[in-house]
């Protein structure tokens, strides 16, 4: 019965943030002049990542209780680099009993078997233009904006047992938002570079089940579902990302990237809000059509 | 080091993104006990059907509990209240208790007594004839040679449309020559819907409407979505002769779903006992502080708009056997086999 969770408020929240933009701000201005942006005339890259994560989410319609879990994401990611932009396209799964375990609350144990499997899917397009050299510095900004598209479905088993077994309910939501997004780059020399990037979503279409509570729907248990465009107030999200990358040869390059991606999404009595941290490892393969 | 600084980048990000999603939660009894209540109170559809008044039980009962409520009386005072509703669908599991041993409590109504007995059944009625299903839902054989005999113990939940398809078909085959038919759902726990739609499926020759379904849609308790018609429509060869329902108080769910379909044909006398009375779906939670529960989440009517939540079916030749009497045999199927000679 003691239960106690952190208290999470906007204030600290925005308090993390800040200081960690703070901190790579101060790295990238210490660092020595190069160019950020590739200018090799191989301008296609194709990516494969590899690495640990760590989703959590909470859906007050699934349960009460917030449910987590580590995971093994896979992904990829094609990107072409012209003069003075990219269109990047990136990928990555994580679906239970594949590349992760169950997702657990903080009941779950050796004799208390519930758990929720889960389909995580997260797709970006992202287009962003060179803009300006920053303060005079060799950090290059880079404005745009992106498409993310997320796929989260759960399905929650109380009583344990296979995913056969229907002792639960299922939630989830799907998706799509178009948001202003911001890249810098910095080199840290001729073959090591930074990169951070921010896409804070203002436009969405979000769909989730159904559920016939307070809306007019009809069904819990069928597969109606509920789907409309909303703004931002109406629903809260980010995506970061911190990137590190060297170059292996003229063709190979290798890299670390943490990002960070969180979203909220209230409508009538249900709020789901899921947070996604993950560190991976990549290796990309430059290459001219 | 690189070891240690790994194990620190690992912790930072498991940390932060639970602590990004974590909501207040309060686990304390007064809280439990409210938020069991509200979560009735914003979805049960079936609180005038089964004539409870939810706010005036929710104060009566949340003022005994305070924050030094030890879990058993927690559970005592839960227990009362969902105790009123009667429903077969709801219950409570209180898990991480040792009092009372993480049992289920279930709301039943169990005013009649289960006389039904598919040993005797199969010994002293279908003899030799006696077979199972693939699945195990379906028993069945002969009686007297003439009369075919299938006992549904639930309906199909994990096999799939396309197999219970084919195991009914082959079931049904098998006992096509015959002149009647009992079908027994004494007992019958219920499943998937579509499972009994389409075992009632066979036996109409014509499309019809047997039941509407409503959700609740807002926070008014008698508010209800637009009734949506469940539709009965012909599959197969469809048997036109004559057909038995043999019903009692534990038949519930999808099993009243199908004899709510069946009595809407011709063609079909029900014999038995009153049904459950818990036509809706089945809504499975969990409670802030792990506990779980079930919730009936539908209000369901019959083709002409008649609920028979918390009342159930009534036979059209009742036999009702009173819980202090012990008839040697199947009494219900007995008065079938004599119906069915007339």
């Amino acid at each position: 019965m003691d239960l106690r969770a952190a208290r999470i408020t906007r204030q600290n929240i925005m308090s993390n943030l800040n200081s960690c933009s703070f901190a790579f701000f101060i790295l990238l201005l210490s660092g020595s002049v190069a160019r950020g942006q590739d200018t090799l005339p191989l301008r296609n890259r194709l990516t494969f990542e590899l690495g640990y994560a760590r989703l959590a989410n909470f859906d007050n319609v699934g349960s009460p209780l917030p449910y987590a879990a580590a995971a093994l994401p896979i992904g990829g990611t094609y990107e072409y680099i012209g003069e003075h932009d990219r269109h990047t396209l990136e990928g990555s799964a994580i679906v239970s009993l594949i590349n992760a375990p169950t997702m657990s609350n903080r009941y779950s144990s050796a004799t208390d078997l519930r758990k929720a499997y889960f389909v995580f899917l997260d797709m970006q397009y992202r287009y962003v233009r060179d803009l300006m050299p920053l303060f005079s510095t060799s950090i290059e900004l880079f404005i745009g904006g992106s498409l993310e598209t997320i796929i989260f479905g759960r399905r929650y088993n109380y009583y344990g047992g296979d995913f056969s077994s229907i002792q639960g309910s299922g939630s989830g939501e799907v998706s799509s938002a178009l948001a202003p997004s911001a890249d810098l780059f910095y080199a840290l020399s001729q073959d090591q570079r930074l990169r951070a990037s921010l896409s804070i979503p203002i436009f969405a279409y979000i769909a989730r089940p159904g559920y016939g509570l307070l809306n007019g729907n009809t069904s819990v248990s069928g597969y109606s579902y509920d789907g409309r465009f909303q703004f931002i107030g109406s629903f809260w999200s980010w995506h970061i990302a911190i990137e590190y990358e060297r170059d292996l040869s003229k063709y190979f390059m290798a890299g670390l990237r943490f990002s960070t991606l969180y979203y909220r999404y209230p409508r009538f009595d249900w709020v789901s809000s899921t947070a996604e941290n993950e560190a991976k490892a990549y290796i990309s393969w430059r290459f001219h059509f | 080091m690189k070891r240690l600084l790994l194990l620190i980048l690992l912790i930072a990000i498991s940390g932060c993104a639970d602590s990004l999603v974590a909501p207040q939660v309060d686990t304390s009894p007064p809280a439990i006990f409210h938020e069991l209540w509200n979560e009735f109170a914003l979805r049960y559809p079936n609180f005038d059907s089964r004539h409870v008044n939810w706010d005036s039980l929710g104060a009566y009962l949340s003022a005994r509990i305070t924050p030094a409520t030890v879990d058993t009386d927690l559970i005592l005072a839960m227990d009362s209240l969902l105790m009123s509703l009667h429903d077969g669908h709801v219950s409570l599991t209180p898990t991480h208790v040792q009092y009372p041993t993480n049992a289920k409590l279930r709301y039943e109504n169990t005013d009649s007594v289960q006389e039904f007995n598919l040993h005797i059944v199969s010994q002293d009625y279908l003899g030799e004839t006696a077979n199972i299903s693939s699945s195990g839902k379906l028993i069945f054989g002969r009686i007297h040679d003439t009369i075919g005999y299938i006992h549904i113990t639930g309906f199909d939940e994990t096999e799939g449309e396309s197999l219970w398809q084919s195991e009914v078909d082959s079931v049904l085959q098998s006992l096509w020559d015959t002149k009647a038919m009992i079908v027994d759902v004494r007992g019958n726990i219920g499943g998937e819907a579509y499972s009994a739609t389409d075992f009632a499926s066979r036996f109409t020759k014509s499309s019809r409407i047997f039941l509407y379904e409503q959700e609740r849609v807002d926070h008014s308790y008698t508010d209800l979505s637009a009734p949506q018609p469940e539709w009965l429509n012909p599959r197969g060869a469809t048997w036109s002769k004559p057909v038995v329902l043999l019903t009692d108080r534990f038949c519930i769910s999808a099993g009243e779903w199908f004899t709510l379909a069946m009595k809407t044909l011709p063609n079909v006398t029900s014999i038995g006992d009153t049904t459950q009375g818990a036509f809706s779906g089945r809504l499975d939670r969990e409670l802030s502080n792990g506990w779980l529960y079930s919730m009936a989440f539908q209000k369901n009517s019959d083709a002409n708009h008649v609920c028979h939540e918390g009342i159930g079916l009534i036979p059209d030749i009742e036999v009702y056997i009173p819980p202090r009497i012990a008839f040697p045999g199947d009494t219900v199927l007995r008065r079938a086999l004599q119906f069915l000679a007339q």
